[in-house]
């Protein structure tokens, strides 16, 4: 048996167990190098205001207008892009808040399922993976934890709610409580190393076991029941395979890994801490990166059709699933929208600041990451899936040359997952809905 | 998946599955569509929770363009029939027991199991992701999934309770590890713990898979003994068997289980183990105690009689208090008001205390309904009182109660009737800053009446005027009727929620708003057999407890939780006898709950289709 001492006092005065892999804080780097390609996908919902967001001007000389002007100061490392439409979510049941969160990075029709929805028939969850979980298949082999799912008050236990899918049917909730991010990814630092050893010895043999009653039930189990076990297979492989990280690999790419303040405990539904745990849990992310815990975070804002007031900004009449709605005549309320979605805008800068605040080489981290900033819809007021607000950000490890707007002729948005794979170094030509996807988004 | 039995065709079918796309409408806003209620975990929401079917027996819906004309008068809207009974129910032939699907533990089931199984409440749940809602209740079989992160928190848990188990070794191992010798007394210990943590006796083949870890433990550290039950309990409590319900059921002999014989080749009877696991987890969201594991150990829990008699002992426990509460919780959503916030710049004298008396009262007044002498739940909706206690009268503004203990408190029948008009449930239903005419009547469409919704209109701009700011939330959603493309739907809803205006945001009588006198009048439609107009919601709900579409909803509702999963076609003739003998009890909840575990689709499943060995291994 593991000594005590591992335990480590948790929330609400409950010891929590053991940490589940160790970090080895401040190692140094090798001699040169070779840092990897990291992927962040940012989403916030309920659409924007294209007419106050896109860029005027050329190419590469253009004027970002209000929604977009907190990010002036990356407006070398982004790309933005008009014209890029969400084809695949205009198929399949479900309203189009549900079918443009099932198809947002997937790529694939939504389900049907058990959700009452908009158009009379039941919308369920997605229909594949999405592109984070398919780029962590290559990108997330080596690193403790495959992907991370952070949420800010992304808090409802259905579809509108999630982005991130490792299959049909598979959606992968978010964490929104960054006491509990903290505790799972940064608490082992305190770890004693021999007990760390031990602590692999036996997960592997306990989980050795655990396989091995999986296939005692294969044989008894009905088809349907099976493919549900076979999730929770899945899983408990994942953890097994990564146990064999804990004692190498990671920690410190850049020699910038350390540890963040342990965060307050907070409600992650409030409304008045809702930009507090936004920083906590990006300045979380960019550390997870920077000490390599992982190589694909999501970070989801909120979630479709919310009820989400922006309290701390003493925003307390309308919510912003509700402003969203504005007519186009309602100035004074579309104008409170757009500062909700100008503040979207300030933390999505505020990401790219805490990236390339960590050096790597001759660059940053933020050279290194390839950040995709989305939205189930493009427009609240008419639930719009053409002409979506797609911004991609970062240099992808050399794959993307941001200082750039482009205008594109009703791309399919598959196309644009299908580039991001490509860019980072998966050897792919379609993603999603094969009907959806003509070629890779030329960028 | 096979076919039901085709001895019977529903003869309306859309008229009797209460599965339905509910719906929704939710996606208009501020003029047409409402956001989701302010509450911590929001539950059915302006998208969620809607009944729904499962399976093969999925009902589709009606074609959305066909159905709905947006410009059309609402009145003309054509609804599908509400819940009706089934009928051609050939109960004389074998039946179809409906889908079975393995099961999750839900984080309160694992919670109360680990209590149960270790004998201390540590809650380890708390630290958990939540549990995915699905009709509106977190223990439908077919959102309850094991992610990576879930796997990884159950393993870290099971560390935890293996330490506890190794401390307190002496009070889980039987036997002298000296005496008996260490390797046998772990297969002792393996044997007993093991047959309560996978709620069945282990094969032999697993005894001896979990008997190798002996020989794990020797490389870690001394003594040996405590560090290879540890590793044990791990793989225990990790394993699918412990995690997951499984129920694979077995071929019976029908004298035994006291059936007349008969060609049954659809049905498999639930092996007694899974019976006592099914009766404990519905009845005490747990795992079986000591008397029920012994019962199935003895063979006893094959027939009516012998599983009803172990109901009857379940249900007699104080532990069936909260677990039958637990229905109620999640259907009647009261006690989301325990999460919800409220603007302090609206309702500056509510008060965080005010949560849990609110939702208290609620669950006083549902246990007296089960458990007391007036058992008929239609009381449910017209009970002409309540329970208070001097600081929620005081919040009330209801005067003349002393004292912290709650009591039996006549109400005004002209203001409030039964559990809809309680303050939980409006809170539950309003935002942060407001009333919402529109969630309220969707939940009573949708919980109460269990009654589809029509679609909404198509993909098109919804661009609603903007409501001048000083008028009343009932001028305001008013906007709704004036809009053809929202009127034909919220025509259902609003006009059901406007009863409820009465009600402030948290659950207080008011009878004017921004210097607009409240009108509360009110009228059901589209309903089997409530429709009518009235001047507020307590005689809206007086209506709705008389109704037989309303006591139906009651017995669908219970049956999704009850078998954790929606209704399907293949539950009709199911459901109705429910109905039946609910009905004919006196719409006694804990009598039908009772009953409801000695019927077909409670002891016994359907049998897979890829049975043929050749057949394994098919995805």
């Amino acid at each position: 048996m593991i000594s005590r001492r591992g335990f480590l006092r948790g929330l609400g005065g409950l010891t929590v167990a053991l940490p589940l892999l160790q970090v080895v804080p401040g190692r140094s780097a090798k001699a040169t190098p070779v840092y990897p390609k990291r992927l962040i996908v940012f989403f916030n919902p309920n659409g924007t205001l294209k007419e106050r967001w896109s860029p005027t001007g050329t190419e590469t000389d253009f004027t970002l207008p209000e929604i977009l002007l907190p990010l002036q100061r990356h407006k070398q490392s982004v790309v933005i892009t008009d014209g890029i439409d969400m084809l695949v979510s205009e198929e399949g049941p479900g309203g189009p808040h549900n079918r443009g969160m099932a198809s947002l990075l997937t790529g694939e029709i939504i389900l049907e399922g058990p959700f009452a929805d908009g158009d009379g028939r039941l919308a369920g969850w997605a229909g594949g993976i999405s592109i984070d979980q398919y780029i962590a298949r290559e990108l997330g082999a080596q690193t403790r934890f495959t992907t991370l799912e952070l949420g800010v008050r992304a808090i409802e236990n259905e579809p509108r709610a999630r982005i991130s899918y490792l299959g049909p049917d598979q959606p992968v909730p978010p964490e929104n409580n960054p006491a509990s991010v903290w505790q799972r990814l940064f608490a082992p630092m305190d770890a004693d190393p021999e007990m760390l050893r031990k602590l692999v010895v036996q997960r592997r043999s306990v989980l050795d076991v655990v396989r091995g009653d999986f296939a005692r039930l294969d044989r008894k189990l009905a088809p349907e029941d099976r493919h549900k076990l076979g999730q929770h297979f899945e899983a408990v492989r994942d953890l097994e395979r990564r146990l064999g990280l804990a004692a190498g690999g990671g920690g410190a790419m850049g020699g910038v890994c350390n540890r963040p303040e342990q965060p307050p405990l907070m409600d992650p539904a409030s409304e008045d801490d809702f930009e507090r745990i936004a920083r906590l849990q990006m300045d979380m992310a960019v550390m997870a990166l920077a000490c390599d815990l992982t190589r694909v975070i999501s970070l989801e804002f909120s979630s479709a059709l919310n009820a989400l007031r922006f309290t701390f900004m003493g925003m307390r009449e309308q919510d912003g699933h509700s402003l969203s709605h504005a007519g186009d005549f309602s100035a004074e309320l579309q104008d409170q929208w757009a500062r909700m979605l100008t503040w979207y805008t300030e933390q999505f800068a505020y990401l790219l600041d805490g990236l390339k605040s960590v050096p790597e080489g001759e660059g940053t981290l933020l050279d290194n990451t390839l950040i995709l900033w989305c939205n189930e819809l493009s427009r609240g007021n008419t639930h719009a899936h053409d002409n979506m607000p797609f911004i991609l950000a970062g240099g992808a490890g050399g794959a993307l040359r941001g200082g750039r707007h482009l205008t594109y002729d009703h791309e399919p948005h598959n196309n644009l997952l299908l580039a991001m794979a490509q860019m980072m170094g998966v050897e792919t030509n379609t993603f999603g809905h094969p009907d959806f996807c003509t070629r890779p988004l030329p960028l | 998946m096979h076919s039901p039995k085709p001895t019977r065709s529903p003869a309306r079918p859309g008229a009797a599955v209460t599965a339905t796309a509910l719906l929704a409408c939710g996606w208009f806003t501020l003029g047409c569509e409402e956001a989701a209620p302010e509450s911590a975990t929001p539950g059915p929401s302006a998208t969620g929770g809607a009944p729904a079917t499962g399976g093969s027996g999925f009902v589709p819906a009606k074609d959305a363009e066909a159905e709905f004309d947006p410009a059309a008068d609402a009145g003309s809207v054509e609804l599908p029939p509400p819940p009706g009974p089934a009928q051609d129910c050939n109960l004389l032939g074998a039946s179809d027991p409906g889908p079975a699907l393995i099961r999750r533990l839900n984080h309160r089931e694992y919670d109360n199991t680990i209590r149960d199984l270790i004998g201390e409440d540590l809650r380890p749940s708390e630290g958990f992701l939540p549990d995915e809602e699905f009709l509106g209740f977190d223990n439908q079989a077919a959102s309850l999934q094991i992610s990576p992160l879930h796997a990884e928190q159950y393993m870290m848990t099971a560390e935890l309770i293996a330490d506890r188990v190794v401390q307190r070794r002496d009070e889980f191992v039987s036997c002298d590890p000296v005496a008996a010798g260490e390797a046998t007394c772990l297969r002792t210990f393996i044997t007993e713990f093991g047959l309560r943590a996978w709620r069945r006796p282990l094969e032999a083949e697993e005894l001896d898979a979990l008997a190798a870890l002996w020989t794990a433990a020797a490389e870690l550290d001394p003594p040996q003994f405590d560090t290879a039950v540890g590793l044990v309990v791990q793989a225990l409590l990790e394993s699918p068997n412990f995690l997951f319900r499984i129920e694979v059921g077995e071929p019976f002999d029908a004298i035994r289980v006291g059936e007349l014989p008969r060609e049954d080749p659809w049905r498999l009877r639930l092996t007694d183990w899974e019976i006592a696991s099914r009766l404990s987890y519905l009845l005490w969201k747990s795992m079986p105690d000591a008397p029920l594991l012994e019962a199935a150990a003895r063979g006893e829990l094959a027939t009516v009689a012998q599983v009803r008699a172990q109901a009857h002992r379940l249900l007699a426990d104080e532990r069936a208090r909260p677990a039958m509460l637990d229905f109620f919780d999640q259907w009647l959503r009261y006690a989301e008001t325990a999460r919800i916030s409220r603007d302090p710049n609206y309702y500056p004298d509510f008060a965080p205390e005010h949560r849990d008396l609110l939702v208290t009262e609620s669950r006083l007044f549902i246990t007296n309904l089960l458990w007391g002498q007036e058992r008929d739940l239609r009381a449910l909706f017209d009970a002409p009182y309540t329970y208070l206690n001097d600081a929620l009268a005081q919040f009330y503004g209801v005067p003349g109660v002393d004292g912290p203990n709650f009591r039996k408190v006549a109400l005004d029948p002209n203001q409030r009737a039964g559990i809809l008009t309680q303050g939980a449930v409006m809170a539950a239903t309003a935002k942060a800053n407001m009333t919402s005419p529109v969630f309220r009547g969707q939940y009573v469409r949708e919980r109460v009446l269990c009654t589809p919704l029509p679609p909404p209109p198509p993909n098109i701009p919804v661009v609603p005027p903007s409501p001048d700011p000083n008028s009343s939330t009932r001028e305001k959603f008013e906007e709704h009727d004036r809009n053809p493309a929202c009127a034909g739907c919220h025509k259902l809803m609003d006009p059901v929620g406007y009863g409820f205006e009465n009600f402030d945001a948290v659950g207080r009588w008011r009878t004017e708003e921004n210097g607009h006198p409240i009108d509360a009048s009110c009228e059901l439609a589209s309903t089997r057999d409530a429709d009518g107009l009235f001047p507020n919601g307590a005689a809206m709900a007086r209506q709705l407890a008389q109704s037989e579409q309303v006591q139906r909803c009651v017995v669908t509702q219970f049956f999704r939780y009850a078998h954790g999963r929606g209704e399907t076609l293949a539950d009709l003739c199911a459901l109705d006898d429910l109905y039946e003998h609910y009905e004919a009890g006196g719409r006694d909840f804990v009598a039908l709950v009772e009953y409801l575990t000695t019927t077909e689709g409670f002891r016994f499943r359907r049998r897979p289709p890829a049975e043929a060995p050749g057949q394994e291994g098919s995805p």
